[in-house]
């Protein structure tokens, strides 16, 4: 991944995009001393405003060829790379066009929706670059539904253990289970933290059980105490099982928030594109309106 | 109050988990808070005393129904049911020791609802859905209402005085300076007059209407100016302002090549593409000359230039030497005593390149005082008037020989004799008039002749008899503005002082070496281009550091553009062929 998207055609677009970033710097500079100062107004800085709608068109025709799998125009990956070089070289076009003159228009607005586009775009090259490689690590080669499966199947084996057991404990496992969150709201998905409850012994409002280290080390205290033979050796599977149970937990509340980083990004990205597309056209718009 | 859950766990019926709460009221729900936790639940349940041991229900945004029914505070009776997304509660009779019990029974869908989840596409807004969320806010607030106020002057006008977005927000940068003002600043229409038209000179015309046009448009072709609008050079909204074009372009693209331009009958034009040595031609002079003997036809004003080592010369019929006056062994202030400075004579305008005139009353008369008559010496010649002068004379010897008191008096009175006057006669012979005639001749030969108006005039010998006519002096005319199409500050070019004002202007008009009147003490270009050259790196001056594109001799503006609002050619100089 790291090296097809940023190296893909031995980073062809990275050549057009600095041959792009070259010629609009040489544009920009032929304004200097010119009959005004350099803005988006001269025909230097209309041929870069121009360059700049259609290179913002352009990059946002990606999200619509990523769904075409039967198009046969380049490849996804090609058109990914592309977009990247070409959509950190807007950042230069964009800025050359308007020559740092900013205000409270919307013209400005324009340009801090592209701003906020590009940067949330670097963000997402770079989980798209490093965050694969550790949910790879973190998943240890088994996939989510693999994961659930098993933590399914402890969670019966639990059940079938917890049903033989006193009432204490009975009460205590059965309530871990039951009251074990994962994943939640957009906030909860991305911290990873852990907002699992557990019922004690006694009543009371349940407490927090978090990576399930409440009723492990309740089992744990009791596995000394325990009457009988079978009471320790079911305490030392039940214990068993809510080990393993806290590692799949552990392994699937990182995977909820290495997947919603590598996703969350386009929260911003996309609906601030669509916002861009409008003040962009509101902006050629009024600047003819008001010529 | 003593609750208890009666908690179906296992496969079968039999197999329950009780636990027991006590409190004023028993809550349920998936908030860390609730008693008794049922995940995945929205809002809460209450259960709380409604006295004599009876309990009531109150559903907090939840979606449990009891027995099929929306209800709330609902007193609960045994055998009723409460259920809602795989949670069943049912109202049992409460053992011994609890006052209210139920039994809870969670389906295996809910079981399931321990995990919340677990993709962000699931919880988080969707992008589209804030995509155009955010179209729609941006195209109401940035197009819709600002285009409204552009047909709806009223609406204008309101959203402008309020925080309403109005068509501000188009505004691609501020105004310079001078059009920060009422009834420009804050209304685009002032300007924007009429939607996708660019700005027209009419809008500009409204209130420069002294402006004029480069040229004579009944001169030169104006279709050299057809389509240049004042807004082709006047760029607004600019970082930094720049409404007046500074670049060499503004010129040099017609100056560059003028044959094109040339009009028969007047001076060639030079080319010029640069202010270096080579680019751009020698600086051409004014210089007056008299039309006609004695100017009697005025003056004209020639231009010339100083090329191929030609010594111009002014032509003012003024005898003057600078060198004298500013040689302090020779001329003193007449008041201070000490030796006379540049700013004596010269002083400057307000425009900070001219000079008010030098005048026989304000600078010459203290010392070159008029006086004819050793017997009267406050008495002087009027000046600037050759007939008022003889006249003068005639009356006052003809009175000092008519009157007898005044004869007895000079005859007695022998007066100093003062150096460079002359002495006139103290007794005549003849009778009154004849003698004051005689006396009035002698004295005006002497003025016009030898000492006094000659020192300073060139006076012609006519030879004719009659005293008013036998002298003439030729009229003194000094040029105002040397270089008519140039601007010049002085004040910006006093930065050159090093110590007292005359060397600061020796620097450039070497006045204290010139011996001549005609000596043309301005400097030409080599003086500036020595700082200024644009082929040097300090000081360069572009072509309106000195040149003004809309010269006074241009047609108004209002003249040469169709002023008329809304017409088609509004923008544009009225071509035609000459």
């Amino acid at each position: 991944m790291r090296t097809s998207l940023l190296a893909w055609e031995n980073s062809k677009y990275l050549r057009w995009a600095l041959m792009l970033g070259v010629a609009s710097i040489l544009l920009y500079v032929s304004q200097m001393g010119g009959a005004q100062p350099p803005n988006g107004g001269t025909w230097q800085g209309y041929v870069l405003g121009t360059v700049g709608a259609l290179l913002i068109v352009w990059l946002s025709v990606l999200g619509v060829r990523k769904r075409r799998y039967a198009s046969n125009l380049g490849t996804v990956q090609g058109w990914t790379s592309a977009h990247v070089y070409l959509g950190a070289m807007l950042l230069l076009v964009a800025s050359l066009h308007c020559a740092a003159q900013f205000g409270w228009n919307v013209h400005t607005l324009a340009y801090a929706l592209m701003c906020i586009v590009i940067v949330s775009g670097f963000y997402g090259l770079y989980a798209y670059m490093h965050l694969p490689s550790r949910v790879a690590e973190n998943n240890g080669g088994r996939a989510r539904p693999a994961w659930l499966a098993e933590l399914a199947e402890l969670d019966a084996a639990i059940h079938d253990l917890a049903e033989g057991s006193d009432a204490e404990l009975q009460g205590i496992a059965i309530s871990a289970l039951d009251m074990t969150r994962l994943g939640g709201s957009t906030r909860q998905q991305l911290s990873a933290r852990d907002y699992s409850l557990v019922q004690l012994p006694g009543g009371g409002r349940p407490v927090a059980n978090p990576e399930q280290t409440v009723v492990i080390d309740h089992l744990s205290r009791r596995i000394p105490n325990a009457q009988k033979t079978s009471e320790a050796e079911l305490l030392n599977e039940l214990l068993a099982l809510f080990g393993r149970r806290q590692l799949i937990l552990h392994v699937l509340r990182r995977d909820i928030r290495l997947q919603g980083l590598l996703k969350v990004w386009l929260l911003l990205h996309i609906p601030v594109t669509i916002a861009l597309l409008v003040a962009l056209l509101i902006h050629i718009i009024s600047v003819f309106i008001y010529w | 109050m003593h609750f208890l859950i009666r908690k179906q766990t296992g496969r079968s019926d039999r197999e329950a988990l009780d636990t027991e709460y006590q409190g004023d009221a028993l809550t349920l729900g998936a908030a860390d808070d609730a008693m008794v936790q049922l995940a995945g639940m929205r809002g809460q349940l209450r259960i709380e005393s409604a006295g004599a041991g009876d309990a009531r229900v109150v559903s907090k945004k939840t979606s449990f129904v009891l027995n099929g029914e929306s209800f709330n505070g609902t007193k609960l009776k045994v055998g009723d049911v409460l259920s809602s997304e795989g949670y069943e509660l049912t109202v049992i009779a409460a053992p011994a020791g609890f006052d209210f019990a139920m039994e809870l029974v969670v389906s295996a869908s809910a079981r399931g609802m321990q995990a919340g989840a677990m993709a962000l596409a699931d919880t988080a807004w969707s992008s589209r859905k804030i995509g155009w969320a955010l179209a729609v806010i941006i195209l109401a607030a940035f197009l819709v209402l600002p285009l409204a106020g552009v047909f709806q002057d009223n609406l204008a006008a309101l959203m402008r005085q309020t925080p309403l977005p109005d068509d501000g927000l188009w505004s691609s940068g501020p105004l310079a300076a001078a059009h920060q003002t009422s009834g420009i600043a804050a209304d685009c229409q002032a300007c924007h007059q009429q939607p996708f038209v660019m700005v027209e000179d009419a809008a500009c015309l409204d209130c420069h209407r002294e402006t004029t046009e480069h040229v004579d448009v009944s001169v030169f072709e104006a279709h050299a100016f057809t389509g240049e609008r004042c807004a082709s050079c006047h760029r607004e909204h600019n970082e930094p302002a720049q409404l007046v074009r500074r670049d060499n372009d503004l010129c040099v693209d017609c100056h560059a090549d003028p044959v094109a331009w040339q009009v028969d009958g007047r001076t060639p034009m030079q080319a010029v593409s640069a202010f270096t040595e080579q680019a751009h031609p020698t600086f051409r002079l004014a210089l007056l000359t008299p039309k006609g003997p004695g100017a009697a036809h005025g003056w004209q004003t020639e231009r010339a230039r100083a090329d191929n080592g030609e010594v111009l010369q002014e032509q003012s019929n003024l005898k003057f030497t600078h060198a004298v006056h500013l040689d302090p062994d020779k001329v003193q202030s007449e008041l201070s005593g000490a030796a006379l400075q540049c700013d004596s004579c010269h002083a400057p305008r307000d425009d900070g390149e001219h000079f008010e005139p030098v005048t026989m009353d304000n600078h010459c008369r203290s010392c070159h005082t008029l006086n004819f008559d050793v017997f009267e010496p406050d008495l002087e010649l009027p000046h600037g008037d050759q007939r008022a002068a003889v006249v003068a004379m005639e009356a006052h010897f003809i009175r000092e020989f008519t009157d007898p008191d005044l004869r007895r008096e000079r005859a007695s009175t022998k007066p100093r004799r003062v150096p460079g006057k002359r002495q006139s006669a103290a007794t005549c012979a003849g009778n009154g008039l004849d003698c004051g005639r005689a006396e009035a001749l002698k004295e005006a030969q002497y003025q016009f002749a030898e000492t006094g108006c000659v020192t300073c005039h060139v006076v012609e010998y006519t030879g004719l008899s009659d005293i008013n006519d036998r002298w003439f002096v030729q009229p003194v005319r000094v040029i105002d503005d040397w270089y008519p199409f140039s601007r010049f500050d002085h004040a910006s070019h006093r930065s050159l002082a090093i110590e007292g004002s005359a060397e600061v202007c020796e620097s450039c008009h070497q006045a204290s070496l010139s011996e001549q009147s005609s000596d043309v003490l301005i400097p030409g270009q080599d003086n500036c281009l020595g700082c200024h050259s644009q082929e040097k790196g300090f000081s360069q001056v572009d072509c309106v550091s000195c040149h003004v594109f809309h010269h006074d001799e241009g047609t108004p503006s209002v003249l040469a553009r169709d002023v008329s609002p809304g017409h088609a050619n509004a923008s544009a100089v009225q071509g035609g062929e000459r």
